[in-house]
């Protein structure tokens, strides 16, 4: 994506265009807004968007021919569409305040005349009018109405008139025949409307439907003379008012603006709305108010909220995908320190789970507009370094400390490589462990611990991927370009796209394939949660099932798949409370257990209390964990699993790199164990403050013999309270962190 | 620096408003002019830069206007699918009338025999608020007239707009009711007005009998008194015309510093000529927008990075600065200013930042002067440097505060009229004015042709020159030259 | 809560103006210092109080 891509990232949004109704009626009535308002009952609402669309709101519902009815959104459905000709109805009758409303504008000095006082006539007319135009009307009648003057409602389309013009200056001259334009002479514009086989006075053949326009520089032409129907004409009238602004400004007809072009985006079927059927009216009149409502209920409001119905944090942050993307462009061209005062918290609150654009009838994915966002600001150095920092260290441990990669232990060729992924062996060893067994026992397999580098790409750090990109190529052709083998989704999905050079497989396909499942283990009815990042990995979600499946468990699909338990993005520092929300949602999606296959889905259920296993517990029947790893004993774990199998690969013993404050014995209530970790705050940090404070005597002291230290590390300063027990180890009081910092007075 | 073309954009014919091709001229001394010429009214050439600040690094990288691009402007203005900004307020008008017959009006209210139309009835303003609501942007709304206080009824719109979840509801008045009308006031407060626009052009009444034709210094304290009594923050509002009020520039700054937090900011608006005003302008009667940050810098000590260029209108449509207010002084709390101005800032993120500095805190929220345990170690504390003043750096609590309760605003504004309309910053305006069902540009609603704005018929003897002589108004450098 | 101590200095600590910086804005604000070396304290409840307000305040510009 480039920059100037972002504004126009969402161009092809529909939300909030017209319906297709909408689309199809000449005089764009709000039908939405139309039948929200009559559905309640606020009839005088509904009257006044009816007026302010169709001009004479009651000759609209007597003779409208409702090109709205063609394109409902019911039809799609098998309904019958949404009698909006018949609410209407109801509406006019029902509507008690009808007074137009009488603007208070300075006499404009364009003089217009109108002939023909037919329904064409009137509206043009009336919009002139309103906008303080002297308007003139000449008709050969003795009165208003034109063709409609015999209709047998003409009582009510008569009230209709004289009801709209009842606040507006227009000057009536009847039983005058205009025989030659040239009697007009002192107006500045003229109207043509003298109805069907009219006198055109031969302007007919140049008529411009779009500008009303004829050869003749100042006379324009609308009606039945130009074959158009009710709503079309009263259309024109509105046009041709407005057109008389720009003439009478400029000399020139310069067409209006207001069309919104809606391209082909058809709103998704409401396809799981209850079909209903088509009120019909219990008098001949039309509608009682009852059956007004109930029709305008029927109408769906046809609009797309496709990705604000499934995404938290749309709804939260409530901008529409338009707003967003100009407000990324934005901040794409800001100089730093100026980035954008209302996006930012946003940007880093996107689970970047691609949900939005799964549902999105236009396929628009607003978390790789929010991704964009993140690198761009990273590149601008516009990037809040506290919101990711916990991940970026992990990254450096996994790819540090934790990380090593071997050939198979017999010094053949490989035909795969293990990539675990950094979660899976920190989360639990056995997995690793077990895996690569299963693994060696199959083929010729190395393996390689180390990161996909998710926590750079949702810290927008491209540099730092790509370094590691580089490492992982480089291992890659050390080990025979041999094949990976994922266990996460999103190291699978991450190398699909940064590494597509690199051939891969699921673990589970294999294990699917290969693997004697012993049956009975754990669940006997349970779910998949799909990971976000296992979005189109058919192959992936497919082993799993048959896994499950031979285990004995009978599955249950959840309502929606690859929705993202919450880690998606790494959003919970920058907005704590949505990550809880999130977490708590999709815990919550299913009754029955969830089996996962990423090791961050098992950790976000396990904090909610949720009951759920990794597919690997059943697959290699390992006891079901239950229990989450907390931050220390993942990093334990990780190193863990490297100690066992490089000392089973080369014989070697693994030392890991070892601190003073290794040895420092920690212990505290597990309230205070469990903040910390809400907190991410690691042992290590607390350690190593302690072990700092007690080696050099910085620290202070109250009165109980509690001591405080503090440790400032590249981003966030941490805090810590404690006591010195008889033991020797330390019991900590308090642990906490700031991001901002202070400076010390030498 | 050379003459030459530095800009080509598009325009209108002052006298006929025909849209016709426009360029932005550096002339030789570095000044910069509008230069358009219309096939029935002659050439025009119109100051719009006057050098004091470098055009280029105010302007950036901003793309000019395309062949084919908005070439409905400003005529089918409404709406319009092509403009490129948002909306982050919008004027309603809620009256005509207007108790003061100012010699500049924008609005041309109050006219000596007004037409014989009803005022909007409250019923249609309701609506209007709905539309204007109703719209994606959730603009604010500024309730504007004719002078909006001679309606009764505006409290009630209000209370309804804000009840329509408008978050920042504004009036823009001359105050003459507010200063006496305690009831209404608290009327308006009840109501959740959040911001007052205060028509305030100076700081004697010399000002205000020259502009305004009364003598109105002692009203407008009284005005900004009345409004800071029932809690209502006050934008004061100067129409800086040259040779009447530009040399009270730092004045009217220091006044309004000092009066903070009752006053939150203050918005200039160098006079343009639509509406009403006396007589078709000179080039000195022009005062630039580089003027009048030259003049900010030179009178009030307003450093010019402090001033950032609009970023939701265009950078030539208007500045703002975010300050502290400490005394009569301000301390610049704005970032330092970005290299390339070509930094768009969209409706919504305007309408936050207006809306968070201009209103006032609610008195109910605790902060820490209303805090006993904390001492407030701030406002009024000259004597404490790395405080509020000092370098730059002030105490948590402090800024904590002053996000909403001392930060003063510097921010203008340079409308457009007929002379200088350029369709490349009008596709970029976020102000709209309500109009029948319709939101447009302010400087689209407001266009006037020097034909019907001007008191005075010096017009007329132009366009006759014009037909005799083929030879328009073109101006260069400072007088009318007529060509002959 | 009883009073704090520098451990080193043994001295009780007393309010002291000190500076803070976030994302390149200075501030000060009255904390615990010890009168001898300047060893700061910020206790929890302004770390996760109004630090916690300002750096939040901060980020979201």
């Amino acid at each position: 994506m480039r920059k100037e891509d972002a504004a126009i990232f969402t161009e092809k949004c529909i939300k909030g265009a017209p319906a297709a109704c909408m689309d199809a009626c000449p005089l764009m009535l709000d039908i939405r807004a139309f039948t929200a308002l009559a559905e309640k009952g606020k009839w005088n609402a509904a009257y006044r968007v009816l007026r302010n669309a169709t001009v004479f709101p009651a000759i609209a519902s007597i003779l409208c021919p409702s090109a709205c009815e063609t394109s409902c959104g019911r039809k799609q459905l098998g309904d019958d569409a949404v009698a909006i000709r018949l609410i209407e109805g109801a509406c006019v009758q029902l509507a008690k305040n009808q007074k137009p409303q009488a603007f208070a504008l300075p006499q404009k000095t364009g003089q217009i005349a109108v002939i023909g006082a037919g329904l064409a006539g009137l509206a043009a007319a009336l919009c002139l009018a309103q906008k303080k135009y002297l308007v003139t009307v000449f008709d050969k009648n003795s009165g208003w109405g034109g063709s409609l003057r015999p209709h047998p409602r003409f009582a009510e389309i008569n009230a209709d008139i004289e009801l709209q013009f009842a606040t507006s200056d227009v000057d009536f001259r009847y039983n005058e025949e205009i025989a030659s334009l040239g009697d007009l002479a002192g107006y500045d514009m003229v109207y043509i409307a003298t109805g069907a086989g009219g006198n055109d006075f031969g302007l007919l053949p140049s008529w411009d439907p779009k500008l009303l326009a004829t050869s003749a520089h100042n006379v324009f032409m609308g009606g039945s003379l130009t074959g158009m129907d009710v709503a079309a004409k009263i259309a024109q009238g509105k046009l041709f008012s407005k057109i008389s602004d720009s003439f009478i400004q400029t000399g020139r007809a310069l067409a209006a603006s207001d069309d919104i072009d809606i391209g082909d985006a058809i709103y998704p079927l409401q396809a799981d709305t209850p079909r209903a059927a088509r009120i019909e009216p219990s008098m001949l009149s039309g509608y009682s108010e009852a059956e007004a409502k109930e029709e305008a209920a029927r109408c769906m409001k046809c609009d797309c909220d496709n990705c604000f119905e499934q995404c938290e944090m749309l709804v939260l942050y409530r901008k529409k995908p338009k707003s967003i993307a100009l407000e990324v462009y934005a901040d794409s061209q800001a100089e730093p320190p100026m980035s954008s005062h209302t996006l930012t918290r946003q940007v880093y609150s996107c689970n970047i789970c691609g949900n939005c654009k799964v549902s999105c009838p236009v396929d628009i994915d607003i978390g790789a507009l929010l991704q964009f966002s993140r690198e761009t600001r990273y590149e601008e150095s516009i990037y809040i370094g506290a919101l990711h920092d916990y991940w970026l260290r992990e990254m450096d441990f996994s790819t540090g400390e934790a990380s090593f990669y071997a050939a198979p232990k017999s010094g053949k060729t490989c035909r795969y490589i293990f990539f675990p992924g950094c979660q899976l062996g920190a989360h639990n060893p056995e997995h690793v462990i077990r895996s690569y067994e299963f693994l060696q026992d199959m083929d010729e397999t190395g393996f390689f611990a180390g990161c996909c580098g998710a926590p750079a790409y949702w810290a927008g750090d491209k540099e730092r991927m790509r370094e590691n990109f580089e490492r992982i190529r480089n291992v890659w052709h050390e080990l025979d370009c041999a094949e990976f083998v994922f266990a996460c989704a999103t190291c699978e999905s991450l190398f699909s796209q940064f590494l597509p050079e690199i051939p891969h497989v699921p673990l589970y396909e294999l294990m699917a394939n290969s693997y004697a499942i012993s049956p009975g283990n754990i669940y006997e009815f349970a779910s998949v949660f799909d990971p976000c990042s296992a979005y189109g990995n058919a192959a992936m979600e497919s082993s799993v099932r048959a896994i499950a499946v031979q285990s004995g468990a009978t599955l249950y699909e959840l309502p929606e798949k690859n929705r993202c338990c919450g880690n998606g993005g790494h959003i919970r520092v920058a907005d704590p409370g949505l990550y809880n929300t999130i977490t708590r949602n999709r815990a919550s999606m299913g009754e029955a257990p969830y089996i996962v296959y990423c090791s961050n889905c098992l950790d976000v259920f396990l904090s909610q209390n949720k009951d759920s296993v990794h597919i690997l517990d059943i697959a290699l029947n390992l006891p079901h964990q239950t229990v989450r790893s907390k931050i220390h004993e993942r990093h334990e774990n990780a190193i863990n699993v490297k100690r066992r199998l490089i000392g089973n690969m080369n014989g070697e013993e693994f030392v890991p790199t070892t601190n003073e404050w290794d040895a420092i014995e920690l212990v505290m209530s597990s309230t205070l164990a469990d903040s910390i970790e809400e907190k991410l705050i690691s042992h290590g940090d607390i350690k190593e403050a302690i072990w700092r404070a007690e080696a050099t005597g910085d620290k202070l002291v109250d009165g109980f013999g509690v001591f405080r230290c503090s440790l400032e590390r590249e981003v966030l300063t941490y805090w810590t309270a404690y006591k010195v027990m008889e033991s020797g180890a330390f019991e900590v009081l308090e642990a906490y962190s700031h991001r901002m910092r202070f400076i010390r007075e030498s | 620096m050379s003459d030459g073309i530095i800009r080509r954009t598009r325009s209108v014919c002052p006298i006929c408003l025909a849209p016709i091709n426009a360029n932005l001229v550096r002339r030789s001394g570095g000044a910069v002019y509008m230069e358009k010429s219309c096939s029935s009214h002659g050439r025009f050439s119109e100051p719009v830069w006057r050098d004091k600040v470098s055009m280029g690094a105010w302007l950036g990288s901003l793309p000019e206007i395309k062949d084919g691009e908005n070439l409905r402007c400003p005529g089918g203005c409404a709406g319009c699918s092509e403009h490129l900004q948002g909306v982050c307020c919008v004027l309603l008008e809620v009256t005509q009338s207007c108790n003061l017959q100012c010699s500049f009006c924008f609005a041309n209210g109050g006219a000596p025999d007004p037409p014989a139309v009803d005022e909007p009835s409250v019923a249609s303003l309701m609506h209007a608020i709905d539309k204007i609501l109703d719209t994606d942007d959730k603009p604010l709304i500024q309730f504007s007239g004719g002078e909006p206080t001679l309606r009764d009824d505006l409290p009630e719109l209000v209370s309804y707009a804000r009840a329509r979840r408008c978050r920042y509801t504004q009036i823009n008045t001359n105050g003459l009711r507010l200063a006496d009308d305690e009831a209404y006031v608290r009327a308006l407060a009840d109501a959740g007005l959040s911001i007052v626009f205060l028509q305030f052009d100076g700081v004697d009444d010399s000002v205000y009998s020259a502009l305004r034709g009364a003598q109105l210094y002692e009203i407008k304290m009284r005005a900004i008194e009345m409004c800071d009594k029932h809690n209502i923050g006050v934008t004061l509002v100067p129409t800086i015309v040259p040779g009447v009020n530009d040399n009270q520039i730092g004045d009217i700054v220091r006044l309004g510093a000092s009066l903070s937090p009752a006053v939150r900011g203050i918005h200039f608006q160098p006079v343009s000529y639509f509406g009403r005003y006396p007589s078709i302008p000179g080039d000195g009667d022009r005062f630039t927008l580089d003027e009048l940050l030259f003049e900010l810098e030179k009178q009030a000590g307003i450093p010019l990075p402090a001033m950032l260029p609009s970023r939701c209108d265009h950078p030539l449509c208007g500045f703002h600065g975010s300050f502290l207010a400490n005394g009569d002084k301000l301390v610049p709390l704005s970032s330092e200013v970005g290299k390339d101005r070509a930094v768009v800032s969209t409706a919504s993120q305007n309408r936050e930042y207006i809306g968070r500095r201009w209103e006032r805190e609610d008195e109910q929220v605790s902060t820490c002067c209303s805090d006993s345990e904390a001492e407030c170690c701030c406002v009024d504390s000259e004597d404490e440097p790395g405080c509020c003043g000092g370098e730059g750096s002030m105490s948590l609590d402090s800024f904590l505060d002053s996000v909403q309760k001392n930060g003063f605003t510097i921010t203008g504004m340079a409308f457009q009229d007929a002379m200088n309309l350029d369709i490349e910053r009008l596709r970029r305006c976020s102000l709209h004015v309500y109009h029948n069902g319709e939101l447009k540009p302010f400087c689209a609603k407001y266009l006037t042709s020097m034909r019907g704005g001007m008191a005075d018929k010096s017009i007329d003897n132009l366009e006759n020159q014009y037909r005799n002589t083929g030879y328009g108004p073109y101006r260069t450098g400072g007088k009318i030259t007529i060509h002959n | 809560m009883s009073e704090q101590k520098c451990f080193r200095c043994d001295k009780l600590l007393v309010d002291k103006k000190t500076a803070f910086l976030y994302l390149g804005r200075n501030f000060t604000h009255e904390v615990p210092c010890c009168p001898k070396c300047n060893k700061v304290y910020i206790p929890m409840s302004l770390a996760e109080g109004r630090i916690a307000d300002v750096e939040r305040e901060l980020e979201d510009k």
